[in-house]
């Protein structure tokens, strides 16, 4: 029986404002080459620099998959030879990577799994280069963007844990706010390792493929390599080690052209950037910046009393996360989390509205809240005002007061309503005693018509059978 | 330590990527050959395993810049000392692989 | 013709002040001496029509210190915004760089005036000036003798009076092994003393740019001129800069000074070694304590070179591609041929050897071999300089293992020319400053320098001793007078 082991080494750009070693614009998307200094160009001459914010992300970064920080680091340079490296050599940390020996937990089928996380460091990407006929085209927008890179232990047994793993760390980088981690863009890149061995013998042959464009191809390349290296092994093939590209055209992969100076990357410490030393103040500096964690935000949630259903929906949603967050601790947490994964998203989906365009706030959400836990309005009138406070927000009571929609539930105002309206309709009380069902009903209606529909039905109910009995 | 052999001429060649002439191989041969024993003393020299390494002689250590951005290059600037161009990029020949 | 630039410091700048001179007159004459030693090959670029546009624009402006107005050359590895700068390479032969380094900004705000570019041994690799693209360059005390190298244009040119003050890089003795070779005054700062922004890197953690002069008091002018902390590079240190000048003409009695027993070794050319006893028995007379002492790892200093700077080197390198910047072939049917092609055509022979070793060096498993050995014992070397300077003020010995010597020599033999700078590299090594004074001449009237070695960042003690030095042999170092 042949058993897969795959490992995978992701790259995540970071979203710092200025470049890793420069200070030119970390913005590659603008028009081609307009985000560009001599540092980023490799000028003879020019000397790299270091962001401290990009530092600071990859402490948190870190921190959030549980990896040992290195508090003594440097850089180390790779050197190889490429049109989209303008140094010649790439400013990695080989040595002394920012964290080592972290975890990502994935949860299958209810069972919970750790791959564990070898290394994360930070290094500088290279040019996007455009491909026309005959040549490559340089865009140095991106030359410099900083970088960390995750390497997994290989750790992981299928395409469905290895989607899971990828998932799970893109959801945790997304709560940083480190970066976009839109593997479609490119600002997430996805490299896996994936080997075969027979069940109890040593690993066999790795076979790398890069080029995946999407987390789900990470699943179609793994599933089609553990099929191409398993036809080979029965064929009695070897398994070449090997890098290969992923063609999303035929969902196959494809082998690379070998350099002739093969992975010879002649690592040295870089001497243009002295020691960083990481100490436990500037480590709890980050970590007091850093926001919940979404597996410690369920386990919250899950002790507040919100079902799974609705903390599913809430943590997968970071935006709508970020606004549970801010309003939970002030109101009933599981009547917001309803309202918010039902009334209030759909509303929002609907009208294309996002989260920094809605007008709810601590204070209206809250008195609506409150208003509904007491029952002072209805569902139906709830459902009226929601999108007002949505779209329009402002003040809750005085919205309520404008529309009409106060509840009466001052029982002695009901009971006075419920006074006159017997009076008014003395056959519906021999009805009653003769224990007709719809004399109460009918009185109800005539209540609520006399309160013009602010009377509290479910109090009106109750005090209506008491006067009712008591006559 | 040998000499360099005509491979490891040619794949340090490689390494720097340069080309050789069979004459430079011969003499580069010869040349890296004495420069190597040289450094072989490096190799022979005694020090304990676990001694610090030294990459720049400075005291400076943890020196940052704030993340703060500067203006872009100018087209013109970026250009000037560029082999070719297309458009708004600098070209250069199609990588094989590519 | 004028000989105004023969004069010292003070004297022209009391003629600026006093109107009978301009800086333009200055800028003149050093174009004249150009021309007139044309034979020397000092300058590969020159700086004419803006030079003589900012002496006439100096003109209009309050003399604001005594570097106002004064012509300076400038080696051709620090890049000067619009002005070619070349490395002595065929690589980088039409390159114009599009900014200025740090130390040409500090130049240009002091106002001293660039003459030109001077040459050098291609990419500063080589210790004869032998190796330039664009021919090498001969010594003013003898025209069949090499200059020294690296730095050899601004060396020749502060020794034939064309430019008074000169800058210069030094890598494993760049800037004092050409001094020493041409009778003039050459510093190496502390690493970090200077920034290295804009110095065209060959070994980053070993490369130095430092002020060559006719003088130990306009050296210490110009040094405090371009030193001191920049963003720019991060291994320049904020260490604050003092007043050299200030240190000169102070008593040196009491003085602890310290000869490493390498370096009056019997490989050092005995008239060298007898020079230096002659200083040493002045020293003795001044006052100055003198011992000898032992410096561990001094006999690896070569080799570490070249693991260390030829490593760095092959890696600094790597940028010339022909894409961005720099020599480009014409005649390629694949990326990979370009790329060799453009590299094969643009370097030199120098260049080329010690790229591979330096990629050597760092391949595979001699990273670990090689290099990372040497960076330990680079660190033991610094150890033992440290603990040398706890009990002493000042270390000296030669520069150089001999005098300038005829041009061809060396010039085939890859291993004999790391050998010149045996006692300067271990410098270069620990990043510990030290100046190259001239004390004398050999049986030729060869110049002999002696070099003086600080610890970190106390340049105004070498600058004390060598004034001294220097007033108590009051030679006679104009090298035209004997030409």
């Amino acid at each position: 029986m042949l058993v897969p082991t795959i490992g995978i080494e992701i790259h995540v750009e970071l979203k710092s404002r200025a470049k890793v070693f420069s200070k030119g614009k970390n913005e590659f998307s603008t028009h081609p080459n307009t985000n560009v200094t001599v540092l980023d160009l490799g000028y003879p001459g020019t000397l790299p620099q270091l962001n401290k914010e990009v530092v600071n992300m990859g402490i948190a970064a870190s921190l959030a998959f549980h990896a040992t920080i290195t508090r003594e680091m440097h850089f180390d340079r790779k050197n190889y030879f490429y049109p989209d490296l303008p140094k010649g050599y790439q400013i990695t940390q080989q040595k002394t990577p920012i964290g080592r020996n972290g975890y990502i937990e994935i949860e299958k089928n209810g069972i919970k799994k750790q791959i564990r996380i070898e290394r994360l460091h930070i290094e500088e990407d290279t040019c996007k280069s455009v491909h026309t006929g005959h040549a490559t085209l340089l865009n140095f927008n991106r030359a410099g963007v900083p970088l960390i890179e995750i390497v997994s232990e290989p750790d992981i047994e299928s395409a469905e844990e290895a989607i899971l793993y990828v998932e799970k760390l893109r959801e945790i980088l997304l709560y940083l706010g480190i970066s976009d981690v839109k593997i479609e863009e490119g600002s997430m890149r996805c490299d896996v390792n994936v080997s075969l061995h027979e069940e109890g013998q040593p690993l066999g042959t790795k076979v790398e493929i890069k080029n995946i464009g999407s987390i789900s191809n990470v699943g179609v390349a793994i599933n089609y390599e553990i099929k191409r290296q398993t036809e080979l092994l029965e064929n009695q093939q070897k398994v070449i080690e090997e890098t290969r590209r992923f063609d999303d055209k035929t969902m196959t992969t494809i082998a690379m052209r070998t350099k002739e100076t093969g992975n010879d990357y002649r690592y040295f410490p870089e001497p243009d950037l002295p020691y960083i030393h990481v100490d436990d103040d500037w480590m709890k500096e980050v970590e007091s910046k850093m926001p919940i964690m979404p597996e410690v935000l369920r386990k919250i949630y899950q002790d507040l009393g919100v079902n799974e259903k609705n903390i599913s929906a809430i943590v997968s949603n970071k935006k709508m996360c970020d606004f549970f967050e801010t309003m939970r601790k002030n109101m009933n947490p599981v009547i917001l989390s309803n309202l918010l994964t039902g009334d209030i998203i759909s509303f929002m989906n609907k009208n294309a509205l996002e989260f920094k365009d809605i007008k709810l706030d601590e204070t209206n959400l809250k008195s609506f809240i409150e208003a509904y836990e007491k029952n002072e309005i209805s569902s139906k009138q709830g459902k009226e005002i929601l999108p007002i406070l949505i779209t329009e927000g402002g003040d809750y009571e005085a919205l309520v007061k404008k529309l009409g929609m106060k509840q009466i539930s001052d029982t002695s105002s009901l009971l006075e309503l419920i006074s006159q309206v017997i009076d008014e309709n003395p056959e519906s009380i021999s009805d009653f005693k003769a224990g007709k069902d719809r004399a109460v009903k009918y009185l109800m209606g005539q209540i609520m018509k006399a309160s013009k529909g602010q009377a509290n039905p479910a109090l009106v109910n109750k005090l209506l059978i008491e006067v009712l009995e008591k006559l | 330590m040998q000499g360099l052999t005509r491979d490891e001429v040619e794949h340090v060649a490689d390494l720097a990527n340069l080309v050789l002439t069979e004459e430079e191989k011969q003499k580069f041969s010869r040349q890296l050959s004495d420069i190597l024993a040289d450094i072989d003393k490096i190799g022979a020299a005694q020090i304990e395993e676990e001694s610090k390494i030294l990459i720049a002689p400075t005291e400076n250590h943890d020196l940052y810049h704030d993340d703060e951005t500067v203006e872009s290059l100018k087209k013109e600037d970026i250009e000037k000392n560029a082999n070719k161009t297309s458009g708004d990029y600098i070209s250069v020949p199609k990588a094989l692989d590519d | 013709m004028t000989n105004y630039l023969s004069l010292s410091l003070d004297e022209i700048h009391s003629k600026l002040i006093n109107k009978e001179i301009k800086p333009l007159d200055l800028v003149l004459e050093a174009f004249d001496k150009i021309e007139k030693n044309k034979d020397l090959n000092a300058f590969i670029t020159l700086n004419k029509e803006s030079a003589i546009e900012e002496a006439k624009r100096l003109e209009e402006q309050k003399i604001d210190g005594l570097l106002f107005g004064i012509p300076i050359a400038i080696k051709d590895n620090i890049v000067t915004k619009n002005l070619k700068t070349t490395c002595a390479s065929r690589m980088l032969e039409n390159f114009e760089p599009i900014y200025d380094a740090t130390v040409i900004e500090k130049i240009k705000a002091n106002h001293m005036i660039i003459i030109g570019k001077t040459n050098m041994d291609e990419f500063a690799m080589g210790s004869t000036g032998e190796t330039s693209y664009f021919g090498n360059i001969l010594n003013p005390w003898d025209l069949s003798k090499v200059p020294g190298g690296s730095s050899s244009g601004s060396a020749a040119a502060v020794s034939a009076r064309i430019t008074p003050f000169a800058l210069g890089s030094d890598t494993g003795g760049s800037i004092r092994q050409p001094s020493s070779f041409c009778g003039v005054v050459g510093m190496k700062p502390t690493y970090g003393r200077v920034s290295r922004y804009g110095l065209i890197a060959f070994a980053s953690s070993l490369d130095h740019i430092g002020p060559i002069t006719r003088n130990v008091y306009e050296n210490a002018l110009l040094l405090e001129a371009i030193s001191g902390k920049d963003n720019n590079d991060l291994t320049s240190s904020n260490c604050s800069v003092p007043h050299y000048v200030e240190s000169l003409n102070q008593e040196i009695k009491g003085l602890k000074i310290g000869v490493p027993n390498y370096y009056m070794s019997e490989t050092i050319n005995e008239e060298v070694r007898s020079k230096m006893k002659e200083i040493i028995a002045l020293l003795e007379n001044m006052g100055c304590n003198i011992e000898f002492l032992d410096i561990d790892y001094l006999e690896c200093a070569i080799p570490l070179y070249q693991v260390i700077a030829l490593g760095e080197a092959s890696s600094n390198l790597a940028r010339y591609d022909g894409i961005r910047f720099g020599h480009a072939t014409n005649s390629y049917h694949s990326l990979e041929e370009f790329y060799k092609k453009t590299r094969s055509e643009g370097f030199g022979n120098e260049v080329k050897r010690r790229l591979m070793i330096g990629s050597y060096v760092l391949s595979g498993k001699n990273a670990n071999i090689y290099y990372e050995k040497a960076l330990k014992i680079r660190g033991k070397m610094v150890d033992s300089f440290k603990d040398a300077f706890t009990k002493y003020d000042l270390l000296i010995g030669p520069t150089n293992t001999d005098v300038a010597y005829p041009l061809g020599t060396k010039q085939d033999d890859a291993l004999k020319s790391f050998y010149d700078d045996l006692l300067t590299i271990p410098l270069n090594m620990a990043g510990l400053p030290a100046l190259s004074l001239p004390v004398g001449f050999n049986h030729d009237y060869m110049p002999i320098g002696m070099q003086i070695i600080g610890n970190y960042f106390q340049e105004e003690t070498i600058y004390k001793l060598a004034s001294a030095v220097e007033k108590a042999l009051n030679l006679d170092l104009e090298s035209g007078k004997k030409c």
